[in-house]
């Protein structure tokens, strides 16, 4: 019985694995495992062996049924699959090129402005928003610029009809937040500046700035440093060193130029940088404590520090675009060149 | 852990009433998981005596009972199981309030009934429902049960942490109870060897002790009790042990289980009689057990152990596995008269490793688990032999056998005040430092160079108690010259020894923990505050709608705000438009950048046209920037905006089919997706656009009274005037105007929260009319949600035809429509009569007939 049992997975092996139509499939598999199959005989069989054999026999004879039971199964989902997986006689080329949606592009300005945020997000700073028309007493007064302070020139600022003017820089967000809200302050204000320059490779009439301020007790030029170095590093790699130099603007004191090591060159000295190694990246300071007075801040109690950097210039040092005009063309081929 | 408040109170003069005492363990690291209140019980129910119990006539359950309430007898009937003759039992008066049930008199079985013999459940002391609570024969007759019971009481189930095993009784809570509250610790006072001197019987006549093992069980000790008598507990005692969800089983068991729920430490007791005798004296040997050894335990199971299992055993069998559960072949019954008790330290892992194989967890191992100090087990065991005495009578045996080997040196822990600010934040004196830390039980030793010696002392020092609650552990290691001269001294340093169960307190960032947890979290003040200058909502809306953009394909250019004066005057607008009142510079650098920009198309325009005439007929453009304009209804006269330019095809062609050209439904689909990015539903759609659109390709959007946004063809003559020739271009210009103020403001207060999803199967149907021009899509979309608004989920176009088959002046819609009801699953057969209620309305309103 042994015998017949292995004749009997040969065969329904075989028959399966040359089996090629469904319907064909469902008859040997009544053949082998419906009720009146050549398995279900051999069941009926077993009392015919050896008492002692019989459950080792039985086993096989489950084993067996559970295996062609496998294999029906398989070839069942195979002969399905095969009527909807028809391969085609002609190949797929498939070094044709796919189907890509539409991308599009931001523009480098606001990938640099993004970058910028998010770096001063990242350090606990908010964000504040400004106006581009401004008054006298936000773009001059309130910053400590004396009457006759050449930068209020119709040569530098552009004036309205109204008597108001487009800001020259975005420090005029340090005065209406510090009008507004009580220190601790901690905040970048990004935004458009308006100057009287001609445009050419490096100066737009329409630029755009961020100014960082952060008002609190105990803020040190130090802490200057270190968000400058930090700020930096972030943006530009670690490699980037930054240095101030002594300098002058109304609204600070001590006031400072930054400099960044030059991004073409490491610092070695370039065309870029005109061999010095350095590049210029803006102004930097402690807020005059006359520009606290002016806005009713505790002087003796709360320091602070602010520094405007050009948006622009950082953009072009970022991407090794020589001309500012470049900027504000929009032509779609440089465009499509920032991801 | 369940604690009784009741209880707590033996340890602790506690004035803080319950939801305080809640917050104060809370917020001192001891989570309250759940707090039961067990409300006092009415005088209407009583102890009573069952004098006679009858099965009633016809049922196989309930019994007639005569029941005598000290005042009368009367009838109750009772279904508990265990109602017999001669019990005392709990009587519910008629009219007494349990739960939500009344008492009354009524008749079971025919059989009148006035009132009920109480479960605990009943009552609201614990789960047990499984008979009638039976109190102590003793207990007298017709007396309110409240005073009983003490009710009411309140339950507190506590989670303790891994780290606090001196938390696992309730000493150990009062202890951090009178630190975090500053209350007084009234713990018991043990006075024992009263009966051992009279016995005069030295407990190694009776029994030897042999530690094998020194590693898995660092400490052992065991004492014998003789004459005792095996009974049930008295009242009190059970009523603790259910409180705490243990079951009474007879006076000795609940003894060691009562010491545990009060100490911690579990204790184990065993019969002495069973215990195997060579030659007269049992010897107690703890060794690991053998290759499959097999054990009978308490719970009916029988283990097979292996060689890394410990067990207790007598010099033939195992008795216990060591700090998990006790044997079937020795516990504690109603014949035992001489009992072993046992208290000792078990190795904590090889504890859990074992229960763990075993899938064991009991009271004991759950403690045991969590590593105990050996030397907590003198006071348990002292404990209970005082219990056993009182409660069980008998003599104790003169002495305790104990095999200690490997004693601990004392734990000393220096505090700095400047590293507790230094870490903390916050300032806390010496003196509220040393407070805090001798109310949990260290003990302080001063301050500094402690290491000096102390030569007139001689071996021990005197400990420097200051303010020192009488101390609950009575096992404190030895301190003596030696340890102090292994300090190194820290000028600022507070130095405190350890009491040996907290075993979790090793370095000095422990104590700062715990300083921290008993002086509350909370007084830790917010040092930087968020100003809320920022708008984030703004923000970050901006950035999803640029994204938004560039994901679709399309290109931010940014243009200077300055523009030529006439340039808009190109766009035909009304006279009083708002983008025709130009803000003029006073000194522009030339005519070409005179004015401020109002609006961004001109200049998107203009882009397009340099990027056409430099070779790319591909443009998808946007600008979001701000414009400018004289507005006095305004607050400032600059607003953000967005405008996108679209030339070309709708999608990028590729090498497998022809791209269509932008069309009307493309422009609105990107403006519509864009809505849909941010949440925007329920908008008024017209096409009173701005002049420069073409009026029948052009629609606009509605909110309120403000315009959001603009959309369609840009009028060929004005594109002409601009340069850009559509003929030639063989496309057109189309445009939308979006105002950002606006969309920022719309959708400042959104929500976006979720839904639960149907339950049931959704439907669908496609469904097809032939409809007369002029009648809308929205109208039909609109009539045929309103007509079963439970029913139809949504629906969609999938198709518009004309062509072959529709007659002139008609066109044919499809749609898909959904169904589902939130209730049931919809049948064929309701679906259908939808549709026929569809079709009726439409052709009714506007005749229109279903293909």
């Amino acid at each position: 019985m042994q015998n017949q049992l292995l004749e009997l997975i040969n065969s329904a092996t075989q028959e399966i694995a040359v089996c090629n139509d469904s319907h064909e499939l469902v008859n040997i598999k009544a053949k082998y495992l419906g009720k009146k199959s050549l398995l279900s005989e051999l069941y009926t069989r077993l009392k015919e062996i050896p008492a002692e054999e019989r459950p080792a026999f039985g086993q096989s004879v489950n084993l067996a049924k559970r295996q062609l039971e496998e294999l029906i199964v398989a070839k069942e989902t195979a002969l399905r699959l095969s009527s909807w997986h028809k391969v085609k006689d002609d190949q797929l080329d498939l070094t044709l090129p796919g189907i890509v949606p539409s991308l599009g592009s931001l523009h480098p300005l606001t990938k640099v402005l993004r970058e910028i945020e998010d770096v001063f997000l990242s350090m606990n700073f908010e964000i504040a928003e400004g106006f581009d028309i401004e008054d006298e007493f936000h773009n001059f007064d309130a910053l400590n610029t004396p009457k006759d302070h050449p930068s209020r020139n119709k040569a530098d600022t552009f004036y309205l009809k109204d008597g108001n003017l487009l800001r020259t820089q975005t420090s005029t967000v340090q005065v209406r937040i510090m009008e507004t809200y009580p220190p601790p302050i901690k905040i970048v204000s990004p935004g458009r500046c308006y100057r009287n320059d001609k445009s050419d490779a490096s100066h737009s009439p329409v630029f755009h700035q961020v100014e960082a301020l952060v008002v609190d007790e105990g803020i040190t030029l130090a802490d200057l440093k270190d968000t400058l170095q930090n700020f930096a590093q972030i943006l530009f790699g670690n490699k980037v060193q930054t240095r101030i130099r002594p300098h002058f603007f109304p609204f600070t004191e001590p006031s400072a130029e930054m400099d960044i090591s030059c991004v073409m060159c490491e610092g070695a000295g370039c065309k870029v940088c005109k061999m010095s190694g350095w590049l210029e990246l803006g102004g930097a300071g402690m807020v005059d404590p006359n520009v606290f007075d002016i806005l009713k801040i505790d002087s003796e109690k709360y320091t602070g520090f602010a520094f405007g950097l050009g948006i622009d210039r950082i953009a072009m040092m970022k991407y090794n675009i020589p001309d500012m005009r470049i900027l504000y063309e929009n032509d779609v081929r440089v465009l499509s060149q920032f991801r | 852990m369940k604690i009784s408040l009741e209880w707590l109170k033996d340890y602790i003069d506690l004035s803080i009433n319950v939801d305080n005492l809640k917050d104060v363990l809370t917020f001192s690291g001891i989570e309250v998981e759940d707090v039961l209140n067990v409300g006092a019980l009415q005088d209407s129910i009583i102890t009573a005596k069952i004098l006679d119990c009858q099965l009633i006539k016809d049922s196989n359950h309930l019994f007639v009972c005569q029941v005598d309430t000290g005042k009368e007898k009367i009838q109750v009937v009772c279904g508990a199981p265990n109602c017999t003759n001669d019990i005392i039992g709990i009587l519910a008066l008629p009219g007494t309030k349990l739960g939500n049930q009344i008492i009354k008199t009524t008749h079971l079985r025919g059989v009148e009934s006035s009132g009920m013999l109480c479960s605990e459940k009943e009552i609201g002391l614990s789960d047990n429902h499984t008979g009638i609570m039976v109190l102590p024969p003793d207990t007298p007759v017709g007396i309110s049960i409240k005073d009983i019971i003490k009710l009411p009481d309140t339950i507190f189930e506590l989670e303790i942490t891994p780290n606090r095993p001196d938390l696992l009784g309730l000493l150990g809570i009062a202890q951090d109870l009178s630190a975090s509250t500053n209350s007084k610790l009234t713990s018991p006072k043990v006075d024992i060897l009263k009966t051992a001197k009279e016995s005069e019987l030295q407990v190694t006549d009776y029994l030897s002790l042999n530690n094998i093992n020194q590693e898995m069980c660092p400490r052992y000790t065991a004492k014998v009790f003789r004459n005792v008598s095996v009974g049930d507990s008295p009242l009190w005692l059970k009523i603790r042990l259910i409180k705490a969800g243990l079951r009474p089983i007879n006076n000795i068991v609940d003894i060691t289980n009562y010491v545990m729920l009060e100490t911690g430490h579990p204790l184990h007791a065993f019969d002495y009689d069973k215990l195997h005798k060579t030659d007269g004296t049992p010897t107690i040997v703890i060794r690991n057990a053998q290759k499959d050894e097999s054990f009978p335990a308490l719970d009916g199971k029988t283990y097979l152990l292996g060689e890394d299992d410990l067990v207790i055993s007598d010099e033939v069998k195992a008795v216990a596995i060591a700090g998990i559960i006790g044997g079937a072949n020795s516990h504690i019954t109603s014949d035992t008269t001489n009992i072993v008790l046992e208290a000792a330290c078990f190795n904590h892992s090889s504890v859990r490793r074992t229960a763990f194989k075993h899938k064991i967890s009991t009271d004991s191992s759950y403690r045991f688990e969590r590593q105990l100090a050996p030397e907590t087990t003198k006071y348990a065991s002292a404990r209970a032999e005082q219990l056993i005495i009182e409660l069980a009578g008998g003599i104790a045996c003169l002495g305790t056998l104990d095999d200690w080997k490997n004693k601990s040196k004392p734990v000393i822990v220096p505090i700095r005040p400047g590293r507790f600010k230094q870490t903390i934040g916050i300032n806390l004196s010496k003196e509220q430092i040393v407070k805090y830390l001798t109310k949990l039980g260290l003990i302080y030793l001063g301050e500094g160079n402690i290491n000096k010696p102390y030569p007139e002392s001689g071996e021990t020092i005197p400990k420097v108690v200051q303010g020192q609650e009488e101390s609950l552990y009575f096992d404190i290691r030895p301190l003596n010259n030696t340890h102090l001269h292994e300090i190194e001294p820290i000028d600022e340093a507070l130095y405190f020894e350890i009491p040996p169960k907290r075993v979790d307190l090793t370095r000095e960032i422990d104590l700062i923990e715990e300083v921290i947890r008993l002086h509350g979290m909370d007084k830790v003040t917010q040092k930087s505050k968020i100003t809320h200058i920022m708008d984030r909502h703004a923000f970050y809306l901006m950035r999803k709608t640029a994204d938004y953009l560039v994901y679709n394909g399309f290109r931010e250019v940014i243009n200077l705000s300055f523009t030529e004066p006439h340039l808009v005057n190109g766009l035909g607008l009304n006279n009083d438009d708002d983008r025709l009142k130009q803000i003029v510079i006073v000194n522009p650098q030339n005519s070409k950048l005179s004015v401020m920009r109002t609006n961004l198309i001109v200049q998107l325009i203009q882009t397009a046209l340099y990027n056409l005439n430099h070779g790319s007929k591909q443009l998808r453009l946007f600008e979001m920037n701000k414009v400018f304009y004289e507005n006095s209804a305004l607050p400032k006269s600059e607003v953000e905006r967005l405008s996108i330019l679209w030339l070309g095809t709708s999608e990028e062609s590729h090498w497998q089919n022809q791209a269509r050209k932008v069309d009307f439904y493309a422009i609105k689909g990107i403006i519509e997706g864009l809505l849909k990015l941010l949440g925007i539903s329920d908008l008024n759609y017209d096409n009173h656009v701005s002049e420069y659109l073409e009026e029948l390709e052009s629609q606009r959007i509605v909110v309120g009274h403000s315009l959001l946004a603009e959309y369609g063809k840009l009028k060929p003559s004005i594109a002409a005037l601009f340069g850009i020739d559509i003929i030639e271009l063989k496309h057109d210009v189309w445009i939308a105007d979006i105002a950002m103020d606006i969309l920022i403001t719309v959708t400042r207060n959104m929500t976006n929260v979720y839904h639960t999803i149907p339950r049931f199967p959704s439907i669908e149907r496609d469904i097809s009319f032939l409809i007369q021009n002029g009648i809308s899509h929205k109208a039909i979309a609109e009539c045929v949600c309103k007509t079963d608004l439970e029913s139809i989920s949504h629906m969609s176009l999938i198709d518009e035809y004309k062509g072959k088959q529709i007659p002139n002046g008609f066109r044919s819609l499809t749609y898909r429509i959904f169904f589902n009801h939130p209730e049931k699953t919809l049948t064929d057969d309701e679906v259908d009569s939808i549709i026929d209620l569809i079709v009726k309305t439409l052709k009714s309103l506007w005749d229109i007939q279903m293909r």
